[in-house]
Formats: C-alpha cells, structure tokens, sequence
C-alpha cells in the first residue's frame, strides 16, 4: 500500500516541477507569478510532509489525557516544519504581491503583460 | 558591550519609524543617524569578536532550542564593511535620489526608498551572523524582496523588468533553498547549522551532495555563480545608481561568503571543486562580455560578475592564503566598483546617456568625477601602487601555491581576465578624457558631484588609494577572518 507522505512528496515534486516549467514558458507575466505560486505551494506541501506521522496528534500536552506524558509525547507531530511553512506562506504573498505590483506598473506603461512586447532589456 | 542584534534591531525599527514619520527630511535624518551609529560600533564589535566570538541568546532560550545567532570575524568584518558602505551610500542618495526616475508621487517614494534601504541593510547584516539555516532564508528573502523594490525604483520601463526578471529567478532559488532546508531538516532534526553539519556529515554521500546542489541552486542566484547569474546585467544597470553600488559592493559579496562559508563547512566541501570550474567559467564570460557593451553601467555589472567569480575562485582553493586573497579582493572590490557606479550615476543625470560614447570628454567638465572614476578603473584592473594591485597579486600567489591543476589554470584565467579587463576599463577611461566639442558645447553636463556625492565617492576611492599601503593592518582583520571563514 501506498503511504501517505510517499503521495504527498511525489505531489510537492510535480507541483514543483509544473511551477517551473509554467514560469519558463510562459509569456504572460501574470501566468509566469501563478506558476511561481504554483512552485511555492510544492514546496509547502513538501516541508509539511517532513512533519508528518500517521496517526499523529497535536504537539500539545493534556494534563487530564487518559495517557501518560511519555505516551503522549510518542506520537506528536513535529510542529517546527509547520512553523516554517507559516514563515514561507507570509513570505510566499510578499513575493506575490511585490510581483503584481511591478506588473501593474509595467501594465500602466505599455499596456501589455507579455513577454514579448517588452523592449526595455534583452530576455 | 551593547548587544550586536542592535545591527538588525536597529535598521528594521528605523525603517518603520520612517514610514510612520512620512516626511523626507525626517527620514534622511533618521537614515543617517541610525547607520552612522552602526558604522561607528561595527569597530569596536570587530575588535572584540575576534578575540572572542559573540553568542547571542535571544528572548533567553538557550540552543539547541533557542535560536542560534553570533558574531564572529567574519560576521563582524561583513557588519563594518556593510555600516560603512551603507552610510557612505546614503550620503550619496541624498542629491542623487530625486534625479531617479520622474514619476508621480516623487515625494513619498523618496521617503520610501529610505525605508526599503533600511531594510535590505537588516537583511544584509541577518545574514552574515545567522548560525540557523531556517533564519538564513528569512534574511535572505529580507534582502531579495528589499532589493527587488529598489532596483525597479526609477518605474522605467527597463527597471520595471529588470526588477521583474531578477525577482522571478531570486523565487526560483528560494524555492530551491527551502527544498534543501527541509532536507536538511528531514535528517538532522535540527535548523542549527552546527547540526546539520554534524549529521549531513554522516549522512551517505548522495544525500549530502543533493543537498548542497539545491542549496548551491538556490543561493547561486543571489551569489551571482555562473551559470546563475543572468539577471544580474540587467538589475545592477538598471537600478539607481547608488543601489548599482550596494548591489556590486556588498549584497553579491555578501551572499557569496555565506555561501562558500555554508559549503565549506556544513555541505563538507562537497561542492567545491565544482564551484571552481564554475568560478574560472565565471571570470571569462563576465570579462569577455564586459569588453562588448555599449552602456557604461552594463560593462561595470558584467565585470562585477568577472570579479565576484575571481574571489569565489580563491575561497575554493581550500587553503587559508586563498580565503585571505578572496576577502581582500572583496574589501578592494567593495571599494573600487561602489566608487565606479556612483560616479557613472552623475554620468547619466549630466549627460541623459546610459552609453559611453555620451561621455566623450566629460573628464574635462567634471574633473573630480572623472579622476574619481580612473582611479578606481585602475585599482579594478590591478595597476600598482593601488589596492587592486596587491589583491590580485596574492590571488595568484595563492593559486599557484596550491599546486593543482585548477589553480594554475587559475592563474592563466585571472591573467588573461586582467587583460580584457585593462582592454575596456582603460577604453572607458580614454573616452572620459577624450576630445569632444560636441559636449563641451551642448552644456548638456553642468557642474561636477555635489558635495555629498564627492564625500561619499572619495570615502570608497580613499580605500583603494591606500588600502596598498596599509595592506599590513588589513592583514591583522583579514588573517582571522579568514581563519574562522573555516568554520561554522
């Protein structure tokens, strides 16, 4: 049987590998953040799946669990990968919103959000 | 001794405080005061971490729980160039920034600028004392995001993109970078950098050597590694000019040393000899493409890459004495290409040309520019009694001290660089000074630096001027920097 964090790490990897080919081939710049968001949602996939136990349980202690501190602590999902994706999430829509704000700017310029009709530099 | 998270605590609280405050006068003042007052600790902070590294416990959870911070040589020798780069640079912004650009809203975008400024200095300096790798990124990203913003602060349209090509690679990097983090996590169960070392170091071969691929992917693309490096032609010409300079002066300097500190130590060298090939792959394309450019600004950026590559070249050489050349190239580096860019910036606002064949005989009319500009030309291709002269030379010394085939293929890479190098700067130089009544009389240049610009630009030229005579007290900050750039 297949487990768990096995589909979850080969789907962060698709999802991964599908960014990076949407932001290398895409013309459109708003396609070319979607697909950067796209990549960065493999990656959170990914690190969360680092924490991940089967049959988990929160990372907090009850003091009237029916369980024993040591019991409780057996099966605890580890919350560190989950604090880093909350970090790259927030970091994740900064990005975001830094790139939308440079196409609404190109935009207002020319008029266009495709590659191609950029001139300023060489691609 | 004041606490040295003053170097992070201090530019992030002042940037908001600028924003909050809303008026421009307010935040250069702001600005000014708060980087000057690092610029004067970063000194004493030095003296003392290399003598005794600092260990900083924040919020009083002591590792491995806690959050490793520390200020070491290294990262105190990074701080000081940084604060002093960073105060001379704002000196320069002050009758620099409102010629950037013409777009509505000028006023707050000034007071913008400072703010943003601020930040990428937090980040700057996060990164060189971070000791977790998770903290790492945070910063790095400090960095990127804040740099991204002020390279497209002129909203030309070249800005534009090259703000949006240079932030669609960082993302790409940092998507690499964190996969190697949760890697590294996933084995050693800590974010220490120590840790990881520790377990990466037990770990089987492959697993090491994937990591440090994704990290050196990652991290490549700010460090400007060849083949990485595409945007950085395009964001280091198309920025303003004063962050050209704190992108060629340190920011690229800086990611670089976190890097080969990372691979040296943590990745135990897996990638060393790889980054070394990719260091004398470096050094040809970016001289070789400096030599054909047209813009001024967009040579200076391909030879930044040249640059960077030689002082990646000499940390890989593995030996003390080629970590000693590396950061003294770096120190030389930091000095004469900030000086080249903020000169070029006064080029372009007299002149409306980015292109040198614009600048025929504005040595004449700006005679400090242009004096200015042919030192720092000359120390950058290495011509004694200047700095660059005895910079370059120990790279040498150091490659052929190695007695490896890659560093004396070194030797004949960095010899034939300086040549192509000596080839376009002295061009650029002859152009400068070069007869021309068409500008002398279109009076399109009028006056030379304003004074804050000529401060700010003798600061980086005065260190180049005498770094080479003052090589021997360099050489008692740089020994141990170099010493402990070995270790975590």
């Amino acid at each position: 049987m297949i487990s768990v964090s096995a589909v979850l790490y080969s789907t962060s990897m698709i999802l991964i590998l599908l960014g990076l080919y949407g932001v290398l081939t895409r013309k459109n710049l708003v396609r070319v953040v979607i697909s950067l968001d796209v990549m960065d949602l493999g990656v959170n996939i990914f690190l969360v799946t680092i924490g991940y136990i089967r049959d988990g349980r929160a990372p907090i202690y009850l003091s009237d669990a029916p369980l024993s501190l040591v019991d409780q602590a057996s099966n605890m999902v580890d919350p560190l990968p989950q604090a880093l994706v909350l970090t790259a999430i927030v970091i994740g829509f900064g990005v975001t919103a830094v790139a939308l704000t440079l196409i609404m700017r190109l935009y207002e310029r020319n008029g266009t959000v495709m590659v191609s009709d950029l001139r300023g530099l060489k691609w | 001794m004041v606490s040295p998270m003053l170097l992070i605590a201090m530019p992030l609280g002042a940037a908001f405080l600028i924003v909050l405050l809303g008026s421009k006068m307010a935040a250069r003042i702001v600005a000014i005061a708060t980087v000057a007052f690092l610029a004067v600790l970063a000194p004493i902070w030095l003296s003392a971490a290399i003598s005794e590294p600092f260990v900083i416990v924040l919020a009083d959870v002591l590792p491995p729980l806690g959050i490793a911070f520390g200020l070491d040589a290294v990262s105190a020798g990074f701080a000081l160039l940084i604060a002093v780069s960073g105060l001379l640079v704002l000196l320069y912004s002050f009758p620099y920034i409102p010629h950037a650009g013409e777009f509505k809203g000028k006023e707050k975008a000034e007071v913008r600028y400072y703010a943003i400024f601020l930040l990428l200095l937090a980040g700057a300096f996060g990164l060189v004392m971070t000791k977790d790798i998770f903290n790492l990124f945070v910063f790095f990203e400090i960095l990127c995001i804040s740099s991204y913003l002020l390279v497209a602060y002129s909203q030309e349209e070249r800005a534009l993109e090259a703000g949006f090509k240079y932030m669609v690679l960082g993302s790409i990097g940092s998507a690499f970078m964190l996969v190697a983090i949760g890697l590294s996590y996933r084995l050693s169960g800590s974010l220490a950098m120590a840790d990881i070392a520790k377990a990466l170091a037990a770990a089987p071969n492959s697993y090491a050597t994937l990591v440090s691929v994704l990290f050196v992917l990652g991290f490549g693309i700010e460090a400007a590694v060849f083949p990485l490096n595409t945007w950085l032609p395009d964001a280091h010409s198309s920025a303003p000019s004063s962050i050209s300079a704190v992108l060629s002066g340190f920011v690229i300097e800086v990611a670089l040393v976190v890097l080969v500190r990372l691979s040296l130590n943590v990745f135990s060298g897996a990638m060393l000899s790889v980054l070394a090939v990719l260091a004398l792959a470096g050094i040809l394309v970016g001289e070789m493409a400096a030599l054909g450019q047209k813009e001024l600004k967009r040579a200076l950026a391909f030879s930044s890459i040249g640059q960077v590559s030689m002082m990646l070249f000499a940390f890989t050489l593995g030996s003390e004495i080629g970590k000693w050349a590396g950061l003294g190239q770096l120190l030389m580096h930091a000095g004469a290409k900030s000086a080249l860019f903020l000169v070029s910036g006064y080029f372009i606002v007299r002149t409306g040309s980015h292109e040198i064949e614009a600048y025929r005989g504005l040595g004449r009319k700006m005679p400090a520019a242009g004096a200015f500009f042919a030192i720092a030309a000359l120390s950058l291709v290495g011509m004694p009694p200047l700095f660059g002269f005895f910079t370059k030379l120990r790279i040498v010394e150091a490659a052929a001290a190695a007695h490896s085939a890659i560093g004396y293929a070194g030797i004949v890479v960095i010899l034939f660089a300086t040549v192509i190098e000596s080839i376009y700067l002295f061009r650029i130089v002859r152009t400068l000074y070069g007869a021309n009544a068409e500008v002398a009389a279109s009076g399109a240049a009028s006056g030379d630096l304003p004074a804050f610009a000529w401060i700010a630009v003798a600061g980086f030229v005065l260190l180049v001027l005498v770094g080479g005579f003052m090589i021997p007290s360099f050489d008692r900050l740089l020994q141990p920097m170099a010493a402990v750039l070995a270790t975590i």
